[in-house]
């Protein structure tokens, strides 16, 4: 799709920079100079706004305009957004007025509707694929999350998530978040799709929870903050609570690019072997689980979140390794003593 | 009863010492290269410092653990340590003027005993530098032709240290864990 062309007029270039950032790279259109404009926005606090204003009355009576000020204005046939703007609004604002469909709102589950997690598949006789249930990221934190880091790294502001839960902060600059909730909470907190904690309103779609955090600019992040990557792998993790993200079929190979940082990362001990196999070879979930003798939910743990951080890649992309598990006399003897090892290490 | 050795490596300052002293069942020492396997030094006119540690294994065997002497004048001795062990272990120190530098040159210096076994690259001090990241770390690796697992390590931590050895014996064999369940 074509870009819109926008113009910001009046704003202080501090200003002007920041609107420029979000314009770009969150609403996607592109801000040019005010002759090849569609839309204007014009700031009404900055030095000779008023005349601005009039000189765009006159000039291009029929042009749209965003005003935007600390005192309300009559808009006519424009819009007004009060200061401090909210990003939400300026987004919704700019949509209205280039009349683009609104993102579908997100499904929502009826009284009675069953929920994702009780939606199992059977696409082969083999029993581990009829343990495979499956969810979509999207109704959960983790698609929120990444949305409001992708959103914080383009723009680098510092977000908040407010969903009516505990606020989420995120700090671009330091790859930090701060959840005001500890671990027990937030897990119990990932078992259910958000619809189920949050109201929405139809037109709002989950973007709108997602808010620039005016204060949080001026403090250092809070000693208790967690990374950003850290804290999207376990929720994953969380969210997926033994199932499959949809989009990933459990009959078909997937490989790691590279290990996670399992010495940051929140993880169950079967973490390493399922890591070592996928990276040293494509495979399929269903495959990986069989092989090393786990039940596939812990494989399907395993895959969200590294799917979460796109840390996973699809055999065609991948160079494919040679067979791992291979059987000679001295593979065994071999295997006898890393065994003894990892033992040790483990503490058994 | 099994002995065998488990090499570690990096540039000084990265680690090696204290990831050793970490994971030790006995208190590490300063060896003048005096261990059983290590003959062909005792021979050599040079007596050099070696970090050693040992893990005790399930079947009374041992694991001895070596970190490579730091100064590079030593570096005639690699090999010689390097023979028969079961893999490397290389640190590599993230808040040194040039990592992926220091990188290139200890894979380059290990080529063939990594061939010959496995790799796991830890990165230390990235609680200093958090760049250059991981991410990058392991391109290195792939584009230098080798692949490994790579994990942010705090040689302090015995945690860290532990994993990453884990993470080494798995990627050589991810068969590994199928034994009896536990894993
Ligand atoms: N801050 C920080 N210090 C570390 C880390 N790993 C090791 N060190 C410290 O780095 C210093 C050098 O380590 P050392 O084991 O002597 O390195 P070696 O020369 O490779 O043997 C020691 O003081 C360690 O405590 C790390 O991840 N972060
Ligand atoms: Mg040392």
């Amino acid at each position: 799709m074509k870009r819109a062309k926008i113009a910001v007029l009046g704003a202080s270039p501090r200003f002007h920079n920041l609107l420029e950032r979000f314009l770009t790279k969150v609403c996607r259109v592109r801000v040019v100079g005010a002759e090849q404009a569609e839309v204007c926005i014009i700031d009404l606090d900055g030095y000779g706004a008023s005349g601005l204003l009039a000189a765009e009355r006159q000039r291009r009576p029929r042009r749209p305009l965003i005003l935007l000020s600390l005192r309300e204005v009559e808009a006519e046939d424009g819009i007004w957004l009060k200061k401090p703007l909210q990003s939400r609004e300026l987004a919704q604002a700019l949509e209205r007025i280039l009349g683009r469909q609104e993102r579908p709102a997100p499904q929502r589950l009826g009284v009675g509707d069953r929920p994702p997690e009780s939606r199992p598949v059977s696409r082969r006789a083999d029993t581990k694929a009829d343990e495979v249930a499956f969810y979509d990221p999207k109704d959960y934190l983790q698609e929120l999350l990444a949305t409001a880091y992708r959103q914080a790294l383009t723009t680098e502001m510092i977000l908040r998530i407010d969903l009516g839960w505990k606020p989420i902060v995120i700090y671009p600059r330091q790859r930090l978040v701060w959840v005001d909730a500890d671990e027990r909470k937030l897990r119990s907190f990932c078992r259910l799709p958000l619809r189920h904690i949050v109201r929405l309103t139809e037109e709002d779609g989950l973007q709108t929870v997602i808010q620039p955090d005016p204060e949080a600019g001026l403090r250092e992040p809070p000693p208790s903050c967690q990374r950003m990557d850290a804290l999207l792998w376990k929720v994953a993790w969380w969210n997926s609570a033994g199932r499959l993200p949809k989009f990933i079929a459990p009959d078909r190979p997937v490989q790691l690019k590279r290990w996670p940082n399992l010495t940051r990362y929140w993880h169950p001990p079967q973490a390493l072997p399922i890591a070592a196999l996928l990276y040293r070879r494509p495979m399929t979930p269903l495959a990986t689980a069989r092989v090393l003798r786990l039940p596939v939910r812990d494989v399907s743990g395993f895959v969200s979140a590294a799917s979460a951080l796109r840390l996973l890649c699809f055999p065609k992309e991948c160079a494919v390794g040679p067979d791992p598990v291979t059987e000679s006399p001295a593979v065994s003897e071999r295997q006898g003593l890393f065994r003894r090892i990892m033992r040790r290490l483990r503490g058994g | 009863m099994t002995y065998r050795k488990l090499i570690f490596t990096g540039p000084v300052g990265a680690g090696k010492t204290t990831a050793i002293a970490s994971i030790s069942d006995q208190p590490p020492v300063r060896t003048d290269a005096a261990a059983s396997d290590l003959t062909a030094l005792r021979k050599s006119a040079t007596t050099v410092a070696l970090d050693y540690g040992v893990l005790h294994l399930p079947d009374g065997g041992k694991l001895h653990l070596y970190g490579t002497p730091g100064q590079e004048r030593f570096d005639f001795m690699w090999d010689i340590l390097t023979e028969g062990g079961i893999g490397l272990i290389l640190l590599i120190d993230n808040d040194r003027a040039d990592p992926l530098h220091d990188l290139r040159r200890f894979l380059h210096r290990f080529q063939s005993f990594i061939a010959a076994t496995g790799l796991a690259l830890g990165v230390t001090c990235m609680d200093l530098r958090a760049h250059p990241s991981l991410e990058s770390y392991h391109r290195e690796l792939v584009q230098l032709g080798f692949r490994a697992p790579v994990l942010e390590v705090d040689a302090r931590r015995r945690t860290d240290v532990s994993l990453l050895i884990q993470a080494l014996l798995l990627h050589l064999d991810p068969g590994l864990s199928v034994e009896g369940g536990k894993v």
